[in-house]
């Protein structure tokens, strides 16, 4: 008979009491903290590793026949401004940001106050109905959603069908604007509202129900009391809601029939089509710094507004 | 099926080993047709074989019919299983790329790709030479199967991308010229290929340029008017798609396509429709007895039974001259089988001047054709 051993488990466990024992131990308290946000460092680092390969091959020229690596240069760069094809790239960069700009100030529009219903609706039905009713486009998967949009935006779809009904043939939007605008909201709304919703949560009810008896009207309440306080859940809101409609890629290939590409899409097909890691690698770093900026200016001049007009007044 | 695959394993190696049976037929193999490694002793069967075999091909009917007729046979030859990866032709190429680099395992064992994809993998030296001795079938394969020159790679198919529409949508003369798509009956109901060459080729040679020393900056601008007219753009499927959601009437896609769709009629203009090939390679980098196989797996592709069960499953045309070619496809100009077909019908450009310029072609076709 072989021999087993049996007690192998508990010395394992044993080890692992000890280890806490000792991370417990007073000379390793200073350093816990660091050994806790390690697994986030480590994990970034690795990120910034990638981006800096990123960079690496963006600036070197390359011939994708070979399959060959050139010398350092900014072909890649000039690629995406000038001709043949530097004015598609940037008419994409655009669109990619203007209609992410655009679904996310509408996205906060309507996911707000869809966040403070739920939190306020003394109806507990009411309030599950809300919340199921958003979290039902996050129970089927991104391609499935747009496909279901898909079927419902096209020429022989739900929307073409109603239209018909009106003597309008061919009222369908998919391949439009419209279309793309559509299905990116409906990913969008639900989200705002989840991420604001505990921020909503937070404001005690009585500020509201004390500016009411002072007079305040429902527009100045939201105004100077729900949205300054909400302002932490709407910030996270717009970077999360900004950043998923910015790297957007299936709404446009799909609701947009390949017609209106997001920098996504073209990055994909540089990748791909035109086997050039390089200009695509040149393409994304540029997406990259503007979609940073756009996340980190409104905090700056939020903060500089503060710094120069706010504290000063007070 | 395991059961079988271990019973023909044991025959095989009991009695005469298969390298012995390759090496004996290689014999009947033209020498005209010598682009491919000859080397002077065949190779040797392997001690071992690989659990399975990983072939990349598209999906829907190109799986299917790999999966039932080249996979098939292959496993029941050698008793290894095949798994059909169906990644993205392009997408394989550049991870091919990448793990030979980098000095992995490729992650799929044979490519069924473009002819210019595979010229270029043999150009960048991502694919290994292919072995004459273990190909048996290559006496039977026609010129269009092995061009002059190739070495790591066998065409094993070719594909015709002619004007496709909707008859219940549309009618469309007899006759027509590449310049038909251009009329303003067609906006908003017209699809065209994400790739340049079928758009490309034809508009060039209505223009009368010379792809090799023209500039082609007019025919970009040409495609360019199409760009309202265009309603959806994509591969294969996104076509079915938008024919299907009422979205496109006409457009060029594979006459393969089209008949797989059903209901829809195709044209070849007259200046004739671009002819490509499908080709089949081993990545470079795999263990010797997978590249073995993999090439074994070739061999079964362009067997004369499994091109004509390919030219019956997916619509295109067979480079196996003794493969049975199925009634659908005779007198079909979108279907050329000989040289003189695809002389009189067929827009051929040399895969090396397609391979060296898909960078420069593919962003300004894009730029033309979006918006």
């Amino acid at each position: 008979m072989q021999y087993r051993d049996v007690a192998f488990g508990w010395r394992v466990i044993d080890w692992i009491i000890d280890l806490g024992a000792k991370l417990r131990a007073e000379k390793l308290v200073r350093i816990r903290p660091y050994l806790m946000v390690a697994p986030a460092f480590i994990l970034v680092s690795l990120l910034a590793i990638g981006i800096f390969y990123l960079g690496w091959l963006s600036i070197h020229s390359f011939d994708t026949f070979l399959f060959q690596q050139g010398p350092i240069s900014a072909e890649q760069y000039k690629r995406l401004i000038e001709p043949p094809s530097g004015e598609f790239y940037m008419n994409t960069l655009s669109r990619t940001l203007v209609m992410s700009l655009l679904v996310t100030a509408v996205s906060m529009v309507l996911g707000l106050p869809a966040a403070y219903f739920i939190v306020r609706t003394p109806s507990r039905t009411m309030r599950v109905l809300v919340l199921v009713l958003l979290l039902v486009p996050f129970l089927m998967g991104e391609i499935v959603r747009t496909f279901a949009w898909f079927m419902i935006l096209a020429n022989r779809g739900a929307l073409g069908w109603i239209l018909g009904l009106f003597g309008i043939e061919d009222g369908g939007i998919l391949g439009t604007p419209q279309g793309v605008f559509i299905g990116m909201l409906q990913v969008s709304v639900p989200l705002v509202a989840l991420l604001v919703m505990p921020a909503v949560r937070r404001i005690d009810p009585n500020l509201e129900r004390a500016a009411a008896t002072l007079g305040a009207s429902p527009a100045r309440i939201w105004r100077h009391i729900l949205i300054p306080l909400a302002w932490p859940g709407l910030a996270a809101a717009v970077v999360v809601v900004l950043l998923l409609n910015i790297a957007e890629y299936d709404m446009p290939a799909i609701l947009g029939l390949g017609r209106l590409p997001f920098v996504a899409n073209i990055i994909g097909d540089i990748y791909t089509l035109q086997q050039n890691l390089y200009l695509g690698s040149a393409f994304s770093l540029v997406l990259l710094v503007i979609s940073s900026l756009m996340i980190m200016l409104p905090f700056i001049l939020i903060r500089l507004y503060w710094i120069y007009f706010v504290a000063r007044k007070t | 099926m395991r059961y079988f695959a271990t019973n023909l394993k044991g025959a095989i190696s009991g009695s005469v080993k298969l390298a012995t049976i390759m090496a004996l037929s290689v014999a009947l193999i033209p020498t005209a047709l010598t682009g491919i490694s000859d080397a002077s002793e065949p190779a040797a069967e392997p001690d071992k074989k690989p659990d399975r075999l990983i072939v990349r091909t598209w999906g829907g009917s190109w799986k299917d019919t790999y999966a039932k007729g080249a996979a098939a046979s292959f496993t029941a030859k050698t008793g290894i299983p095949v798994e059909i990866d169906v990644t993205s032709f392009s997408e394989i190429q550049v991870k091919i790329q990448q793990s030979v680099n980098a000095k992995r395992r490729p992650p799929v064992d044979v490519v069924l790709t473009i002819g210019p994809m595979a010229y270029a993998a043999q150009v960048q030296k991502i694919s290994m030479p292919l072995d004459k001795h273990l190909l048996t079938n290559l006496g039977e394969l026609s010129s269009i199967g092995m061009p002059a020159g190739t070495t790591n790679y066998l065409n094993v198919s070719t594909y015709s991308q002619p004007i496709v529409y909707n008859p219940k949508v549309i009618t469309m003369p007899a006759e027509i010229s590449w310049n038909e798509i251009f009329d303003k009956k067609y906006a908003g109901k017209l699809f065209v290929t994400n790739t340049y060459s079928s758009l490309l080729y034809p508009v060039a040679k209505m223009l009368n340029l010379d792809l090799a020393k023209d500039d082609l900056t007019p025919a970009f601008k040409k495609i360019a008017e199409l760009k309202n007219s265009i309603s959806a753009t994509g591969d294969e499927e996104e076509f079915v798609a938008g024919i299907e959601a009422g979205e496109v009437t006409v457009g060029i896609t594979l006459a393969a396509t089209a008949l797989e769709v059903g209901g829809l009629k195709w044209i070849v203009p007259k200046e004739g429709s671009v002819v490509g090939t499908e080709a089949m390679y081993v990545p470079a980098g795999l263990p010797e007895h997978v590249s073995f196989y993999a090439q074994m797996f070739i061999n079964e592709a362009i067997s004369a039974a499994n091109q004509g069960a390919l030219a019956a499953g997916i619509g295109e045309s067979p480079v196996n001259v003794k493969a049975s070619i199925p009634d659908f496809m005779k007198g079909d100009p979108a279907f050329p089988l000989t040289d003189a077909d695809i002389a009189k019908y067929g827009i051929v450009v040399p895969v090396d001047l397609d391979a060296r310029n898909r960078d420069k072609w593919q962003a300004a076709y894009t730029a033309a054709i979006q918006k």
